[in-house]
């Protein structure tokens, strides 16, 4: 950023918000986001483990949690969502997510414009923020990064006869999800071509045992696509995680096989039509017969 | 995928109907933990009891509320509230309500047919096959009120929210709403207020006997706000004090709910001598009962004496109320069956008398079973019976045996205690039954005299 404000300075730079080609040179990896309000809340939902480990390409941008082997969750950003992405081949590191998270807070919730520069292994991720309406007000954070092992890698059997997809409305089954018995500890999910098409169960509540169905005809599955009747059983707290994902999301895509892996998709409400979404692996529960 | 069980009741009903029972648990949830449900050709019975056992709502839905309505007849269970409340919590996206009594399965179930093509089903567990049932009925009140709910609504608010007790005093020109019972110890920082309606606010208003009667406010505020959530008036009826109080709300032929509470017993409330209604002209005719050592109290609020001599309580054993038993319960296990107080413990005889005035009969049965008590033996409770009666929270404990002026003249001379310690509680303490009042305590020495000219 020196460099720049020098150049604008003695007036080789018209603007100094500009990047020169050598501060490119310089920079593995720079990215400007015009709202920081998405990634933000990306971010927010991915806060249940301590470090996130980043990884950029030319695809976009990810940033993954874990929580023991049992959840996974990812932030994926494509190149289009950034009005400005640059990177130097393939990187990856680790941050720590409430360090993150604090940074980008550092305004109150105020919009912000922001730039993400990484000049390499061992060097930090500078974040430059700076509110939308005050132009006078700027601040630059610098997050030390570590370098550790990549995530471990969970995928569903795309060509798999039993994999079942449905894309239901975000607000919806959030409204669902909020009406569980804070006690449950299990909660039983069922995709069915038959009724009951998606239903969820929810277990270990005394007294009382309850259950919700949604019918693939109603108008908060977008899709529902399924052949064969899968059904699985998950920690009801590992599916909460997902809460702060789903409150933010507008379309959530579930989908699942005879594995019971359930895989989940979160598509954040973005201006820029660009494709801003957090993916959630969640495994089952082991099948007590 | 789907099984079928015969079911013991089943009915069905709109979503603006499942909405209302909604509101209806909702209301009883504020004070009672179970809930009892009942079906029979009529209709369904929603029921529920506070912990005292000293107040019971009903929630009476009639056939015509549903759109079906099948039942065997006398289907009846026990639920927990909590159960049941979760699954009526959030009524916004509910269609249609089916609600099947499985006794088999000893399940209640509840299906919710909601917007968007979802249904939210439900098994609540059984606890008990259990109906309780309160042998009280309504007819044999004089006094009767009825107002709109709004009308209620100002009165209670009129209360700060933590009060717990309102006293209506009933009288042929008017109700006046107070916080607290005439002439009642009162702590030192309380404030009193009172309110005042002319009979033309109320849509009717027929007072035969005056009376003023005190009632715990929790339960009616819960009744107020069912009252308000259907927007209908309110109907009391009472007699005396100590004799229960019905509150009723009815809409149409469709829901009919009753609130039965017992109301304090005056005797049982501590008392300022000065605002004491006398007892001399009573204690003429009872003075054959004086009996050892006992001071009870006697206040009968339409005689007015406000003679300095009678400080001295008289025994009085005949007034004790009939209608201090209020509900009668026909369970089949009775271990909750309250008997009273304290004669198990190991005191002496003299502690025993000394007790007797200290004792804040928290418990049921009290005043239905004084006698009893003080001679120390209890009558047989029946085994199938639960007095209930209206918890006491105040003591007689204005004892003043230091000015034995000239009382003398009036009335018998009746054994003297010794030292009673000068206590004065408001509240029972929770060690009350295990306390002996020979322990040094803060207040049993009196270093200086009390300067308040009115005490």
């Amino acid at each position: 950023m020196q460099h720049s404000k020098l150049l604008y300075e003695k007036g080789i730079l018209h603007n100094k918000k500009m990047l020169t080609q050598s501060q490119y040179s310089n920079f593995k990896f720079v990215a400007r986001l015009d709202q920081i309000k998405t990634f933000t809340a990306g971010i927010k939902a991915l806060l249940f483990a301590e470090h996130g480990a980043f990884m950029i390409n030319e695809d976009g941008f990810t940033c993954t949690v874990e929580q023991g082997k049992c959840i996974q969750a990812s932030l994926f950003m494509m190149p289009a969502c950034f009005s400005e992405f640059y990177v130097d081949g393939v990187l990856h590191f680790n941050v720590n997510m409430n360090v993150l998270n604090e940074c980008l807070s550092i305004f109150a919730g105020i919009d912000c414009t922001m730039k993400m520069l990484y000049k390499g292994p061992e060097a930090p991720l500078i974040l430059v923020l700076e509110p939308q309406d005050e132009c006078e007000i700027s601040t630059e954070c610098s997050i030390k990064t570590t370098v550790q092992e990549e995530p471990m890698e969970y995928s569903l059997d795309d060509n798999s006869s039993s994999l079942n997809v449905i894309f239901i409305r975000g607000p919806d089954l959030s409204n669902i999800f909020q009406e569980f018995d804070k006690s449950t500890e299990e909660l039983e999910i069922t995709i069915s071509p038959r009724r009951p098409h998606f239903k969820i169960d929810t277990l270990g509540v005394m007294q009382s045992e309850s259950s919700i169905e949604v019918a693939k005809s109603s108008d908060m599955i977008l899709m529902f696509n399924c052949r064969e009747t899968t059904k699985a059983r998950y920690k009801s707290s590992l599916v909460r995680m997902t809460q702060k994902a789903l409150s933010v999301a507008s379309k959530v895509a579930i989908k699942t096989d005879l594995s019971g892996l359930m895989e989940m998709h979160f598509m954040l409400q973005d201006d820029s039509q660009a494709e801003v979404y957090i993916q959630f692996f969640i495994t089952p529960l082991a099948e007590m017969d | 995928m789907f099984t079928f069980f015969f079911a013991d009741m089943k009915c069905s009903l709109d979503g603006g109907n499942a909405r209302v029972i909604a509101k209806a648990i909702q209301s009883l949830a504020k004070f009672g933990s179970d809930l009892y449900l009942e079906a029979d050709q009529d209709g369904l019975q929603l029921r529920t009891f506070n912990v005292s056992k000293s107040a019971m709502g009903t929630f009476r839905f009639k056939r015509v509320f549903f759109e079906h309505f099948n039942a065997e007849e006398g289907s009846y269970c026990k639920i927990t509230m909590k159960a049941i409340l979760a699954v009526f919590k959030n009524m916004k996206q509910v269609e249609r309500c089916e609600i099947r009594l499985l006794i088999e399965q000893s399940k209640l179930q509840v299906q919710f047919k909601c917007r968007l093509e979802t249904i939210k089903n439900v098994l609540i567990s059984i606890v008990d096959e259990e109906n309780v049932t309160a042998a009280v009925s309504m007819e044999d009140t004089s006094n009767v009120i009825v107002g709109s709910y709004k009308l209620f609504n100002d009165i209670s608010n009129n209360f700060n929210a933590a009060e717990v007790e309102m006293t209506l005093e009933a009288m042929g020109n008017g109700l006046t709403a107070k916080n607290y019972i005439e002439g009642a110890r009162v702590n030192d920082k309380f404030m009193r207020s009172q309110l005042k309606l002319s009979p033309t606010e109320f849509e009717s208003y027929n007072i035969h006997e005056e009376s003023a009667v005190t009632f715990s406010l929790k339960e009616f505020r819960s009744f107020l706000l069912f009252a308000e959530s259907i927007g209908e008036s309110i109907t009391l009826n009472f007699n005396e004090a100590g004799g229960p109080i019905f509150i009723k709300i009815c809409k149409l032929d469709l829901i009919e709910c009753t609130l039965v509470m017992t109301t304090v017993y005056t005797d049982d409330v501590s008392m300022y001598e000065e605002c004491r209604e006398s007892e001399v002209k009573e204690a003429s005719t009872h003075r054959s009962f004086a009996t050892s050592g006992q001071k009870r109290k006697h206040s009968n609020p339409k005689v007015i004496d406000k003679d300095r001599i009678n400080k001295k309580r008289l025994s009085e054993e005949t007034t004790l109320s009939n209608n201090s038993t209020l509900f009668r319960f026909n369970t089949d296990n009775n271990n909750d069956t309250l008997q009273s107080v304290d004669v198990a413990r190991n005191l002496t005889q003299e502690d025993l008398d000394m007790e007797d005035d200290e004792d804040d009969l928290i418990l049921a049965a009290a005043v239905a079973e004084d006698n009893a008590l003080h001679t120390s033996s209890l009558p047989a409770v029946r085994e199938s019976e639960v007095f209930v009666t209206f918890a006491s929270t105040e003591t007689n404990k204005n004892d003043q045996n230091s000015d034995d002026d000239d009382d003398a003249d009036t009335i018998p001379q009746s054994p003297q205690r010794e030292h009673v310690p000068k206590l004065r509680s408001i509240f029972t303490r929770c060690f009350e039954s295990t306390y002996v009042p020979k322990e040094p305590s803060p207040s049993s020495q009196v270093f200086v005299p009390n300067s308040d000219t009115e005490d």
